[in-house]
């Protein structure tokens, strides 16, 4: 089947973004096409390339990635969410004259039409929230 | 078509559980994740509820990784099935849409 | 050869609310995500469960707490098109609210009613 997930946690602070990747993980092991994981609300975090959790920790970010491009699977950020909570790619660090840019490698921005899109496109869609 | 329900909040401080269980229906299953696995204990708030609903068709499941992390291993009500994650997969794909409680 | 396309049906997609406005951001980004919604012309329809149904409440005003009415913008909503909307009667009784405390029309559903509506959905947005 085609898959798609939605995370609203941060990494860390809630179990959201833990199971919301131990069902992406499964269910692309599990032979099914993962078309989204789309980041809304606090889940825009997971993209953070800022974060640098303790060695002995899970590094969440970093495994989004590899699963990305173990699979093939488009990693969504909100625009909206994203800027709210500073996570910003290059475009709009430079639009908003910003310091720096911390979108993490294999991450995208994009609208909110990107969840719906996700829903309309896949047999089945799960969220993750905290 | 039915519907899967996952709830993530414990049943001994939230209602999340408790409005879950409000809106099941034969054929419905309940899948406790995270924090909502305590809401499978035995000395769990909504056991009779569980144990009405499942005679009455609905399929409950507690997320094994979760149970184990929290130890409750044996602590659980009957009527509630350990489910791997794979399960997990395999009941987001055989309902028709799936419900998050959070 | 002609091309022949395939039109499909709209999906059936279900917006579900469980939470008050205000105290998390949950209700904002539901409504945004919503809105967003309504440029796919899919068959749309929102849920208004539990707590949520204090989204719908007249009156608000956040202003002194530096946020956006929620409750102003609720009412748009059938001019984005989106004019299935739907909200617990046991939520509303159980808060001692009726269908007059609410800023829009929304037709009030028992838990059966609930379950058949999410039973017949092609896919649910849970906020």
């Amino acid at each position: 089947m085609k898959l798609s997930i939605a995370v609203y946690g941060a990494p860390h602070s809630s179990e959201a973004s833990e199971s919301a990747y131990r069902f992406a993980s499964t269910a692309c092991s599990m032979g099914h096409a993962l078309l989204r994981v789309f980041f809304y609300h606090d889940g825009v975090h997971n993209a953070s390339s800022l974060a640098v959790p303790p060695q002995d920790e899970t590094q969440t970010t970093q495994r989004w990635q590899a699963l990305a491009v173990e699979f093939n699977i488009d990693l969504v950020v909100c625009v909206a969410a994203a800027l709210r909570r500073g996570i910003v790619n290059t475009e709009e660090a430079e639009r908003y004259e910003l310091e720096s840019q911390n979108l993490a490698e294999g991450f995208e921005i994009s609208g909110l039409g990107q969840l719906l899109d996700a829903a309309v496109n896949s047999d089945r869609l799960v969220s993750f929230g905290h | 078509m039915s519907l899967l329900h996952t709830v993530n909040k414990s049943a001994f401080n939230a209602e999340t559980l408790l409005n879950c269980l409000a809106i099941c229906q034969a054929k419905h299953s309940v899948l406790l994740i995270e924090d909502g696995v305590y809401g499978a204990m035995k000395s769990s708030p909504c056991r009779n509820q569980i144990e009405q609903l499942s005679a009455q068709g609905v399929s409950f499941f507690a997320l094994a990784p979760d149970v184990k992390a929290r130890g409750l291993g044996d602590m659980l009500i009957a009527e509630v099935t350990l489910a791997s994650d794979q399960d997990f997969v395999n009941l987001v794909v055989l309902h028709s849409a799936t419900q998050s409680w959070y | 050869m002609t091309e022949i396309q395939t039109i499909t049906a709209p999906k059936k997609i279900l917006f579900v609310n469980t939470r008050a406005p205000y105290g998390s951001s949950m209700a904002r980004d539901a409504l945004d995500a919503l809105l967003a919604a309504s440029a796919y012309e899919q068959d749309l329809s929102v849920l208004f469960l539990g707590e949520a149904v204090f989204q719908l409440l007249r009156n608000q005003n956040p202003k002194a707490i530096s946020m956006k009415n929620l409750a102003a913008t609720l009412p748009v909503l059938p001019m984005y098109d989106i004019k299935q909307i739907y909200i617990q009667e046991s939520a509303l009784s159980s808060r001692g609210l009726s269908i007059d405390d609410l800023v829009l029309p929304a037709k009030v559903l028992g838990e059966d009613e609930i379950a058949a509506l999410m039973d017949s959905q092609g896919a649910i947005l849970s906020f």
